[in-house]
């Protein structure tokens, strides 16, 4: 697994009001970090913030090293270190599961052994059955299974789940839970958030966004 | 990668086809309107002057009334010094035809061999006392090939032919026609063989119908020899003198002559009048290619926009998922060229089959000859139109999909 290192101190962004007042957060491999919160309290915000798709006021933010400034657009370091999994799964419309699943490998030809990956992901997941069925007409424990196959396709060392459980009965959370918890194994670092406190027990670290800081549960 | 890309473009023009349906129905919209307006004109304008430009500006046919001719013969002795210039000239008379009484005949006395040219003015949206429209040669339609003929031998047009032979008669029939002598009232009577026919006028100038008391009327015409009037020593009472000039200085012909005195009905100044109208029609052409271009434009942008529009949140997802920037350009860069130049040819495809219809009903309605055509001149202002508009809009397409922030098109709850 490749080095993860995650250092953010001071971060702040607001909106039309302040929403992160604050921030101090480190995320390596192996780290399984929940973070808990009101609705509205930011950590979606500061999800997307991490998952460098959102740009932030003030503070630092060092990913593996490099510093993260709102200049610049960061798609390699998303392609090919963040592994995204959105509440509502996010998946193409148009694209059938397994063009979505193989979504990365259109920008990113250097994924090793990629269609050994997929072929795993596939099985683990189980949806091979599913793969040419319009993501349309998918359950939702279906469609988040796809949306995960997606994120991890690229080996990445941070995997960003913002509600992965939210609509799912709890058979298919406990599947969700427990894939999260085996790729935490493998060294990947994981940033969940999430309402559900079970869900949060799961994790090493839980920490609780309010009022715009991070504060040990 | 690039590769890639470019099939996955394709996908996805085939899997957002819908989103892509209005957008198309601009596209095909307005360009078959452009070019179906450039083609239709250019063919309309094409058609109207085709006889024009068929027929070579070297001809001149000039003809004077009667015997006083003077001007007429001055301006042929001066023809001798225009370099590259021949002419002949010959007898003309108008007469009717024994036995018919709705028949007239315009008879002819050709010097020997020479085929002979009527001008031809109907139908010419141009056409006005001096100019006219094309000059056209007469063509032989029966076995007979040449207009060399004996003393007593004519050529006859094919429906007066018809109207007077007796039914199934084949060549030669003999005719007889009516010639008034100078300072006589007596007609001479003389007896002709016909051995040929030739075409009716291209516009049915000659051609014999039938009248509402159901007897055959109309203009005839007859090619006889001019040797026939020295056979019967006789001069020509009421005649006009016709003379063809073939040059190639046809504006010094015409200048050395004086149309107020007979009538010189000249090729080029038709073509040159007709290039005149081609050419005014050019700029109302450009004006209004230019307004619909402004339109096909305004159209254009707002529908590429709306297509951009359904396709945010795939790319706010692609981009989430690490997609940079460039290959989210040129996927849409590719797409919109796709889009472009299909529906391009889709419009091409349509007005030519639109054009084939009409040419089709001018066929088969009107009888009528319309060619396809389209200038260099339309050709250039299309090709410019779909090129600008296909590169100008394929780029701002794929441009503004840089502008599209990817937080707020994911979904989220
Ligand atoms: N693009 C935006 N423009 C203005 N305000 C925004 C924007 N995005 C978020 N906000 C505001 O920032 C605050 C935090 O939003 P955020 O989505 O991070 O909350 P959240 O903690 O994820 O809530 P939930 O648990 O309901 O998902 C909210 O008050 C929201 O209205
Ligand atoms: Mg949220």
């Amino acid at each position: 697994m490749r080095d993860l290192s995650i250092v953010i101190t001071g971060l702040k962004k607001a909106f039309s009001h302040p929403v992160l007042c604050g921030i101090d957060l480190n995320i390596i491999n192996g780290d399984y970090v929940a973070i808990v919160g009101k609705s509205g309290s930011g950590k979606t915000t500061l999800l997307n913030i991490i998952g460098l798709v959102e740009h932030f006021d003030s503070g630092t933010y060092h990913f593996n090293g490099a510093r993260i400034d709102n200049q610049r657009d960061y798609s390699e370091l998303r392609l090919s270190f963040i592994g995204f999994i959105f509440q509502s799964y996010n998946l193409i419309p148009t694209l059938n599961c397994r063009e979505n699943i193989l979504l990365s490998t259109l920008y990113n030809k250097k994924i090793p052994n990629v269609m050994e990956k997929y072929k795993d992901l596939v099985a683990t997941l189980d949806i091979e059955s599913i793969l040419e069925q319009n993501v349309q007409t998918l359950s939702g424990g279906e469609k988040q299974r796809v949306a995960i196959a997606r994120a991890l396709l690229p080996d990445p060392c941070l995997i960003i789940a913002d509600e992965p459980t939210g609509n799912l009965d709890i058979q298919n959370k406990d599947i969700i839970m427990g894939l999260l918890r085996s790729e935490q194994k493998k060294g990947r670092g994981i940033l969940l958030i999430t309402h559900d406190a079970r869900a949060a027990k799961e994790a090493n670290r839980c920490l609780r966004l309010e009022g715009g800081v991070l504060h040990a549960e | 990668m690039r590769n890639n890309l470019f099939m996955h473009a394709i996908l996805m023009v085939k899997r957002t086809l819908r989103n892509y349906a209005l957008l198309s129905v601009t596209i095909v919209f307005s360009f078959s309107i452009l070019l179906g307006y450039l083609t239709y004109v250019d063919a309309n304008l094409y058609n109207d002057y085709k006889e024009i430009f068929a027929t070579s500006r070297e001809i001149i046919r000039a003809y004077h009334w009667g015997d006083e001719g003077h001007a007429f013969n001055a301006w042929l002795k001066r023809l001798d010094k225009i370099p590259d210039t021949e002419y002949y000239t010959y007898f003309e008379t108008n007469t009717e035809f024994i036995g018919y009484d709705n028949i007239g005949v315009t008879i002819s006395f050709l010097p020997t061999g020479n085929i002979p040219v009527y001008m031809e003015d109907k139908n010419s949206p141009i056409a006005n006392d001096e100019i006219v429209l094309s000059a056209i040669p007469e063509r032989l339609v029966s076995e007979k090939q040449d207009f060399s003929l004996k003393k007593d031998e004519a050529i006859i047009n094919e429906s007066l032919f018809y109207a007077i032979a007796p039914e199934g008669a084949s060549l030669p029939i003999s005719i007889r026609v009516p010639i008034l002598p100078k300072g006589s009232t007596v007609p001479v009577l003389c007896e002709l063989q016909v051995v040929g026919l030739c075409a009716d006028d291209e516009h049915g100038g000659n051609e014999l119908v039938l009248t509402q008391t159901g007897t055959v009327g109309g203009f005839g015409k007859i090619y006889a020899s001019q040797s026939l009037l020295s056979k019967l020593e006789v001069e020509l009472d009421c005649y006009s003198t016709v003379a063809l000039v073939v040059t190639d200085n046809p504006e010094a012909v015409y200048a050395a002559s004086e149309p107020s005195k007979y009538v010189v009905s000249c090729v080029f100044l038709a073509q040159n009048k007709a290039l005149e109208v081609i050419k005014a029609q050019k700029s109302v052409k450009g004006i209004i290619s230019i307004v619909l271009f402004v339109l096909l434009a305004i159209n254009l942008y707002s529908s590429f926009a709306n297509a951009l529009n359904e396709r945010k949140f795939e790319i706010g997802v692609k981009r989430a998922l690490g997609a940079p920037a460039r290959s989210i350009v040129f996927q849409f860069l590719l797409e919109a060229m796709i889009i472009m130049v299909v529906n391009i040819l889709i419009s091409i495809a349509l007005v030519t089959n639109i054009l084939l219809i009409i040419k089709a009903v001018y066929h088969y309605i009107y009888a009528e000859q319309w060619t396809l055509f389209i200038s260099r001149h339309s050709c250039y202002m299309f090709t410019v139109c779909s090129v600008s508009l296909t590169l100008v809009f394929s780029l701002l397409f794929s441009y503004k999909t840089t502008q599209v922030e990817i937080v707020k098109y994911l979904k989220s709850e």
